[in-house]
């Protein structure tokens, strides 16, 4: 059966993609092997977090027009940008997880390195504003979870907020026996009544006039939990981003998973695309691998959200020769030779292998170093898309949101 | 002021054998280490305990050397060594007459070789290439230096010996044409101190020449540099070993919960450079993929380089042709008495180096103890009924391996605070099976200054993760211990571990990467020093 649109990779930027489509109209195929990084990022929407020399941006919708021409971001336009973040900011509103922020300003996010970083949109419990206002700051920690260190925190905060009394407080809630907790086995935790009261009275004693408490992503794998649990509290707590497993990180996607379903999306699970069928400058099909057949699935047009090298969409086998494995589209990279490898990991500019992506024209279709097209109805959004440090620049989930809001308008004007 | 009889410069393999050997026959002796133990060829090589059939054609006496000590250390050094034999495979475009020297080679050196058919070679290493024509077990090991050196140091104190890491030699104090003492310095702190001694042994290895420079001599050294890279898993559980003239990448080492290939030979001026090059990767590979198939599949954890310190006599060969044997230099005929340089060798033969220079250093002070370092063992083993008793709070699977790095002493403590705390109970690293509590015990030793010493003295950090989960934690316990500042431990520690990545950054390793990147520029925000 013949679709209107097929997506291939399951991140951010094609469940985005896919439902763009399928609001619009648009009959739609998702295929997918993995699960995208949002386990892996915390869910927070990072727009633009620092410029070229690794300064903080203050207003990412200004400062779009001063990044390189190479930049997604130039491609795609601030409209396009503007447009994702009210497209998201109304989905995740409707499917009870909110996100705040604006695309003028940034919200700061503590870490749990004790440091702040600045993003975009991030729900409630990781808006981290209460704790720049307060005078008194809590790091709290549970007792057997590993990954978030109240003390290390504490520590470190003081170097951002001199003027302000951080303390740190452990709470034994009493959960986990013996053995180690992550925070999505404290988070699950927390959802049940009992133990969130637990939480809450243990913290009570430490609530006071202008205090605010800050911890790891436990506050609840129901988006409920933290509001719920902030308001019995009486005083702000706030999550902070940190290792993965990232509680909010698998919010943000347990709502997208439901929003699939009720989009009436074709989704194709744990299927990996191996191969790609054209006619002249048209895709006509991909072909997926599953455990047990292949499929191939026809579509009039294509969109590409397999990720860079964290996702497969870009792989490197061997030095300098990187290569796009569905349907061998150029790639663009800048090549390194020995006198010229990446030897700091933090060297203060953006990494140039992390640069290495798909060249798109301004609709967001692929093109050749030459700048000639090379398919007609085939789309790259996300980390495929290259010109871009998402890693430098706190930038990934921006682009994954405004590439698909780009891709899912163009490529139904195809029809 | 520091009063010793030896002072030993050089915290290598060779320099903490003769630590512990002086040690053991009574004599006063410190050594002193520029960075920590084993910062240079000692630890930035294989870890193959040689059988001696790589020599059995080129030096018949190394290689008897080889299997004499090789039996030794087995004894003496149990927790050090994973005896897993070894391989020698040739291969159909290997040369079929050095095949037959090599095995007059082993007959000759007294090293045992048993000839199994193809077929069974790839039994035992299923990963081996099927272009195999013949193949033989000898007995090689592999041996962890690390843990080696550090359990020479534990019982050298046991006899009186003392080290000092981080502390360089600045100056040779002489007085008359003798050893008088030297002018020492902590690079960590900057503090300097004199040492009065009597007699001075440079075991500094690719830096002997530099040493011996401080006195006004002058020692022929080459540093040689030997890149190696390190895959996420056991490829093979034995050495494996091409069967041909010894050359570049033919090496395969299972070493605790990874495998090493190596080696490259490059001569380099500084034996500080140790940076590894993709050319040298991908001739490693090129090489490598010959003798297990599918090669390039594999994960990469990262590329690590060593100097070889080769020995050269005014004339003599170079680079792989040099020598693997040792010299021991009296500077006295030079018109320096006390001063003593060692130089050459290599790590299966370092207790015999240690036992040859320490005989020298009796003979000169008059001292007439023999040496008992082939007889004692390095450390005493945990009891199984320590370990059965254990076993109630350790993680599945980590009493053995912990058993092994941390000997009788430190093992007991942390078995006691596995039982007191259950918090310690938590295993910050899962790559390498180490619980908080063994990380709390040695974190808190006078020797630990940086996550990376930890490392080297638990293996945190070591293995698939290459830090990107342990690190954070190893941070937060440093800062509570009053260790250092976390982010700055932790932004070191990164940027250490990628020192080894950038030169492989290719497939699954180039997805690690972004990984390393995600979590420690964009979850914790470090990157930024302001």
């Amino acid at each position: 059966m013949k679709q209107d649109v097929v997506v291939v990779g399951g991140g951010l930027s094609g469940f985005t993609a896919a439902l763009m489509c399928a609001e619009q109209g648009a009959a739609v195929t998702l295929i997918f092997a993995g699960a995208g990084t949002l386990p892996l990022s915390g869910g927070v929407i990072d727009v633009l977090g620092f410029d070229g020399q690794k300064r903080e941006v203050q207003n990412p919708a200004a400062a779009l027009s001063a990044l390189p021409s190479k930049h997604p971001y130039r491609k795609m336009g601030v409209e396009s940008l503007q447009g994702a973040i009210d497209w998201f900011k109304d989905f995740a509103a409707r499917y009870g997880h909110p996100y705040e922020g604006e695309l003028t300003t940034q919200i700061p996010v503590a870490t749990a390195a004790g440091t702040i970083k600045p993003t975009c949109l991030a729900p409630r419990s990781l808006n981290g504003s209460p704790l720049v206002a307060a005078k008194r700051i809590v790091v709290v920690g549970i007792v057997g979870l590993k990954d978030f260190y109240e003390r290390l925190v504490a520590a470190a905060l003081p170097k951002i907020f001199a003027d302000k009394e951080i303390t740190a407080v452990t709470v034994d809630l009493h959960i986990g026996g013996k053995r180690d907790m992550t925070m999505l086995d404290v988070a699950r935790r927390l959802d049940e009544p009992k133990t969130q009261e637990a939480f809450v009275n243990a913290l009570k004693p430490y609530v006071a006039n202008e205090t605010a408490f800050v911890t790891g992503q436990i506050l609840g794998m129901n988006s409920v939990t933290a509001v719920d649990t902030e308001e019995r509290l009486g005083a702000p707590i706030r999550e902070t981003t940190g290792l993965p497993p990232a509680v909010n990180g698998l919010r943000l996607a347990k709502i997208y998973e439901r929003a699939i379903i009720d989009a009436k999306i074709n989704t194709v699970r744990g299927a990996k695309v191996i191969a790609a069928k054209r006619d002249g400058r048209r895709i006509v099909s991909v072909t997926a691998k599953a455990a047990a057949r292949e499929n191939e699935y026809f579509a009039d047009a294509f969109i590409l959200a397999t990720g860079g090298f964290y996702g497969g969409g870009i792989v490197m086998e061997r030095f300098n020769e990187p290569y796009e494995p569905i349907f061998n589209l150029p790639v663009d990279f800048i090549a390194e030779t020995d006198d010229d490898l990446p030897t700091d990991i933090f060297a203060g500019v953006p990494q140039k292998f992390a640069l290495t992506g798909l060249m798109t024209d301004e609709h967001l279709r692929s093109i050749d170093g030459a700048g000639k097209l090379v398919a007609e109805n085939l789309f790259v959004v996300g980390k495929n898309l290259s010109g871009y440090d998402y890693c430098f620049e706190h930038s990934g989930n921006g682009v994954a949101l405004a590439s698909a809001y780009k891709a899912s308008h163009e490529c139904l004007c195809l029809k | 002021m520091e009063k010793t009889d030896v002072l030993i410069v050089g915290g290598g393999v060779t320099g903490v054998g003769i630590l512990r050997d002086l040690s053991m026959r009574g004599v006063p002796t410190l050594l002193i280490e520029k960075a920590d133990l084993m910062n240079g060829a000692s630890s930035r090589y294989h870890g193959l305990l040689h059988s001696g059939g790589r020599y059995a054609v080129k030096d018949r006496a190394a290689a008897r050397e080889c299997i004499e000590e090789n039996k030794i250390l087995r004894r003496i050094g149990a927790a050090c060594v994973e005896p897993t034999e070894g391989l020698f495979v040739r291969l159909d475009v290997d040369d079929d007459a050095y095949e037959e020297q090599w095995i007059v080679g082993c007959q000759k050196s007294g090293i045992p070789f048993k000839e199994i058919t193809p077929d069974e070679a790839r039994t035992l290493e299923p990963r081996l290439t099927d272009k195999i024509v013949s193949a033989y077990v000898v007995p090689d090991a592999s041996i962890d230096g690390f843990r080696c050196a550090w359990q020479n140091i534990d019982s050298a104190k046991r006899y009186g010996g003392r080290a000092k890491t981080y502390t360089e030699l600045v100056d040779v104090l002489q007085t008359g044409g003798e050893v008088t003492g030297a002018r020492i310095k902590n690079v960590l702190t900057g503090a300097e101190e004199f040492v009065d001694c009597k007699i001075i042994v440079n075991a500094a290895g690719a830096w002997a020449g530099k040493i011996a420079a401080k006195a006004g001599l002058n020692v022929g050294v080459q540093p040689d540099k030997g890149s190696l890279i390190v895959f996420n898993s056991r490829l093979v559980t034995h050495i494996v070993n091409r069967l041909h003239k010894s050359s570049d990448g033919d090496i395969f080492v299972p070493c605790g919960s990874v495998t090493i290939l190596g080696t490259t030979s490059v001569a380099v001026d500084d034996p500080e450079d140790t940076r590894v090059t993709r050319a040298e990767v991908e001739r490693l590979l090129t090489i490598g993929e010959k003798m297990l198939v599918n090669l390039r599949e594999y994960r990469i954890l990262r590329a690590f380089a060593g100097s070889r310190p080769l020995y050269l006599p005014t004339g003599g060969e170079k680079g792989r042709s040099a020598s693997r044997g040792f010299a021991i230099i009296d500077h006295a005929a030079e018109g320096l008495a006390g001063m003593l340089t060692i130089v050459g060798g290599k790590f299966t033969t370092y207790r015999l180096m240690a036992e040859k220079m320490s005989d020298k250093v009796c003979e000169i002070l008059g001292v007439t103890v023999p040496c008992r370092t082939a007889t004692e063992p390095l450390t005493e083993d945990v009891s199984s009924d320590a370990k059965h008793r254990a076993r109630k709070y350790f993680p599945a699977y980590g009493v053995e391996r912990a058993a092994e790095r941390l000997g009788k002493e430190r093992f007991q403590k942390v078995t006691e605070l596995l039982q007191r705390d259950d918090n310690s109970r938590k295993l910050l690293c899962e790559c390498e099976n180490v619980t908080r509590a063994e990380i709390a015990v040695v974190a808190a030793e006078d020797t630990i200054h940086s996550l990376g010493d930890l490392r080297r003295r638990t293996r945190i950090g070591m293995g698939t993760c290459q830090g990107n989960f342990c690190t954070l934690r190893n941070a937060a316990l440093f800062a509570e211990i009053g260790k250092g500042d976390p982010l700055v431990e932790m932004r070191k520690n990164i940027r250490e571990r990628f020192k080894g990545v950038h030169p492989v950054l290719i497939g699954k390793t180039l997805r690690e990467a972004e990984m390393t990147r995600a979590i420690y520029e964009l979850a914790f925000n470090i990157a930024d020093e302001n």
